[in-house]
This record gives structure tokens, sequence and C-alpha cells, in this order.
């Protein structure tokens, strides 16, 4: 398989001394939907702002298949509010094509298509203040969907969600996903929801983060996420990445 | 249940009605009050004229052409020195927003200068600008820039971290970064400088008006005063009252229908 991103060795210290990252090493696919869990304060968080060069990593470095500057690449999904609340749906979703240099013909026909992917194409004129907390989620997947970008990085965009959009909002992601086949990180603390949506499950240890362990998800695509559930394989795997997220928290 | 709640309702819409009578109300009530002491001879005429001979002033004044010039002329310093004024200070506190470096040259001078009390430079501004409309857009422009700076450079701090991250992941920089993201964001905080700031405004070309004009509404007043037409002196204020009325609730109305999600 093609290598769309290699990290290697990424530390990270922050200016008051402490570390959040020592020594991550890692290797995405093209294509691929990598998820990587670990316990709050691993610094997963602040190894996907280094992904989408928003920080840098204080040694090592990431270096991507297609060249260029990182920030070219990435197309990321926030874990908070991140929409911009003065601008409508469709608006936001232009966001993304920000940089595409696209004819406004085209520009417009493009955020039509993603709205229609993620189903908000009749709260296009909405602000966000008019959405719920999952609608919002989905206009923020839907601009970084716009953006064209080859890789994807997700910062446990789904945690504030109650549990029934949570699911609702997985099988969309990979119906969309599907669709394109971008290269996906995926951070979560969610054991299940790292299995129901990843080829690839990387678990973290406590901080200083570092990868405690590789899982790979055997499901073959496309999923679903609900019946997925019932697999029994399923079950086995939940077990199998908590065990290991336990032990890299003791190590 | 639906009973309950249509006469909630119900009473809900009585008691703004009820407000709403009452805001007109008090105005009314007020005016026909110092109309009856001034009648009564409770309040000196000299002093209080009635609220019915400040009317007829106004009317008289109004015929002659005279109230409508000095508030042209008023209006026009008004807009042009808040102009003059917001502009560089809207600049100036998007600088101070967004560098530290600005803003650690430019506070100690912002926290120096701005408690002034700018009607004190008038007569440095009329040295250098002369007796024309020159000095009182100047003046105006001062009083407006040092809030407009504070207020916007406030307001930019204040935009929350994901959203500028969101700009920084997406390449929207440059020009687009401030119409987009900096602009918007940093709005709230923006409009509100430009309320405090026009009601200064208001108070500073009429009292530069007072000191050093021959025209305006400050004219007017000080004018009625120095003739002993106290009547005028009053239309003059009133004038000056309302406009200040209306600026703050035309910016709020325009607010509301321009900025739909600023009422979350």
């Amino acid at each position: 398989m093609d290598r769309e991103m290699i990290v290697d060795a990424v530390s990270k210290r922050f200016e008051d001394g402490t570390t959040a990252l020592d020594g991550v090493s890692l290797e995405f696919a093209r294509g691929e939907f990598a998820a990587i869990v670990g316990p709050s304060g691993c610094g997963k968080t602040t190894l996907l702002r280094i992904l989408a060069g928003l920080e840098e990593p204080t040694s090592g470095h990431v270096e991507l298949a297609a060249g260029g500057g990182r920030r070219d690449h990435m197309a990321m999904v926030f874990q908070e509010q991140s929409i911009y609340p003065w601008m409508r749906v469709r608006e936001n979703v232009a966001v993304g094509l920000h940089g595409l240099g696209l004819a406004l013909a085209a520009a417009r026909a493009k955020v039509e298509e993603q709205l229609d992917l993620v189903g908000l194409r009749a709260f296009a004129g909405a602000f966000p203040h008019q959405l719920s907390g999952g609608m919002k989620q989905r206009v923020s997947i839907a601009r970084a969907f716009a953006s064209e970008r080859r890789v994807l990085l997700m910062d446990e965009p789904f945690a504030a969600l109650d549990e029934q959009t949570k699911i609702g909002l997985h099988g969309e992601l990979l119906r969309i996903w599907e669709h394109t086949r971008k290269t996906v990180v995926f951070i979560t603390h969610g054991i299940e929801e790292s299995v129901v949506l990843a080829d690839r499950v990387y678990v973290m240890t406590g901080r200083p983060g570092r990868i405690h362990a590789r899982v790979d998800v055997p499901f073959s695509r496309p999923r679903d996420v609900v019946a997925l559930r019932g697999d029994p394989e399923f079950g086995r795997l939940v077990v199998h990445v908590w065990g290991l997220l336990r032990e890299g928290m003791a190590a | 249940m639906s009973q309950a709640w249509a006469v909630h309702v119900r009473r809900a819409r009585h008691l703004r009605g009820l407000e709403r009578a009452l805001r007109l109300a008090s105005p009314i009530v007020l005016l026909l009050l110092w109309e009856w002491a001034v009648r009564a001879h409770v309040l000196d005429a000299r002093f209080f004229p009635a609220p019915s001979s400040v009317a007829g002033a106004a009317v008289a004044l109004a015929k002659s052409g005279e109230l409508w010039n000095d508030l042209r002329v008023t209006l026009v310093r008004l807009f042009l020195g808040f102009l003059t004024g917001a502009i560089p200070g809207v600049a100036l506190g998007l600088a101070m927003g967004l560098s530290r470096w600005v803003r650690a040259v430019t506070s100690p001078l912002i926290a120096a200068l701005y408690p002034i009390p700018k009607i004190a430079v008038l007569p440095l501004i009329i040295l250098i600008f002369g007796l024309g409309d020159s000095s009182k857009i100047v003046i105006v422009a001062i009083g407006v820039f040092f809030i407009m700076a504070i207020n916007t450079s406030a307001g930019v701090l204040q935009i929350e971290r994901i959203y500028l991250d969101v700009a920084k992941a997406y390449g929207i920089r440059g020009l687009a970064f401030v119409h987009r993201v900096l602009l918007p964001g940093a709005l709230p905080s923006l409009l509100t400088g430009a309320k405090v700031s026009l009601g200064i405004a208001l108070i500073l070309v009429v009292a530069a008006e007072f000191l050093a004009a021959k025209d305006g509404l400050g004219y007017l007043i000080w004018n009625g005063w120095q003739t002993l037409q106290v009547e005028q002196m009053y239309v003059g204020l009133v004038i000056v009252a309302v406009l200040g009325y209306v600026v703050t609730i035309g910016l709020e109305e325009a607010e509301r229908t321009t900025l739909p999600w600023l009422n979350r």
C-alpha cells in the first residue's frame, strides 16, 4: 500500500517543562482509517495539532508522501464547536474551499454536494445557533470533506454528543468516507468508537504519550455500525483494546 | 395544560402591552407636569420655560431655516469626525489585538492619553486647525479613536482560539482573515464601542460648538443663553437629546436586523 504520512520520533515538550509526547512514530497508508485511543491528557490532541501544522514538534518530524507543507494537505475536524457563528451553514462549508481557487459556480455546486452528503441541504441558509450539536459537527465534517485535502484529522469530533446522535454520525461518517477514501486519523477516548470506525487502532500510554500498541481491525467495508456491535469478534476486540489501554496506563 | 398555557400567554402579552404603554406615558406625564408647574408659577418660567413655549420657539426656528441648518452642520461634523476617528481606531485595535508587540508599544500611550478630557485640548486643536469645521471634526475624531481602538482590541482578544485555529488550518490569511474572521469575531465589542463613541462624539461636537463656532446645535444652545433666549437654548438641548436617542436606537435596530447571529 502507498504511504501517505510518516510520523518520525515526534516529541513535544511545553514551555512549563511538561512532556506531552515522547518519541511517537507512526506510519499511515493512503486511504486508511486510523484511530488513536488513549487516556485523557495523553497528548493525543497535541499529536493531532502537530499533524495539522497548528503546532511544531520539539523534536522529530512529520513527512508527507505528497510533499509540501502539512497545512496544505490536512483538513481538521475539531472537538469543540468550531464553525463560525457569524456565517451561515453554506458559508461555513465554503471555508473548506478557501484557497482552492474555484469559480463561484463551481464552489457553490461543491458546497451543495457536501451539504447533501451530510443531509443539511435544507439548513444551508441557517446560522449555527439554530442547529443542534450533532448538526454543527456535520457542518464541520462537510467543511473538511469540501476542502479536498488528502488527510482528514478528527479530534474527538463526537465526544460532546449524546449516544444516539453519535452512533448516527458514525454511520454517516463512514458512508461519506466510502465516497472519497481519504486517509483519516481519528482521535478518541471511546474504544468502541475506534473499533467501529477504524482499520487500525493505535493505543497510547498516559503522559508522556507514547504509542503502546497497534491493533488491526479485520471487519470488511462497508460496515454497518449497528450490526457490527452484535458481532462476537467486535466484543473481543473491544476487550482486547481495553486491556492494552490499561497496560499502557500502568506503563 | 393548554388552557393554562393560553392564560399564561395572554398574561404575558398583557404585561408587555402595559410595559410599552408606560414607556410612552412616562415622558408625556413629565411634560404635562412641567407645563402645569410653569403655568401655576411653581417653576420660574425664566429658567424653565413651559414645553409649549419651547415648542413654539422650535417651530419659529424651523420656519426660519436656522434649526435645519444648525442640525445639518452638526450632523456633518459628527459623521465626518466619527469616520475620521473610527477607521484608524479600528485598524489600530485590530493590530493591538493580533500582536503583543503592537500592544506593548501602544497600550501605555493609550492608557496615558485616553483619560485626558478631549475638551481640554480644544484650544490646541483650534490653534492648529483653525475655527472652521476641521477643528470640530478633529476633536470628535480624537474621542472616537481611543474608544474604538480599545474596544476593537478587546474584541479581538476575546475571540475564541478555536476560530483562529480554524482560519489557520484552512489557510485563511490576510484580508480574507480580517474581514471573515477578525472583524465579525470582534463585532459585538466593536458595536458597543460604536454606541459609546457616538454618544461621546455628540457631547464633544456640541461642546466644541459652544466655544468656537458660528453654527451648529452647540452654537444654537450657547447663543440662546448669551442672548437670554432661554427657549432657544431648550430647543437645542431637546434636539441633542433626540439625536442621542435616535442614534442609539438606530444602531440597536441595525444590529438586530443585519446581525441575527448576535442574538443567540
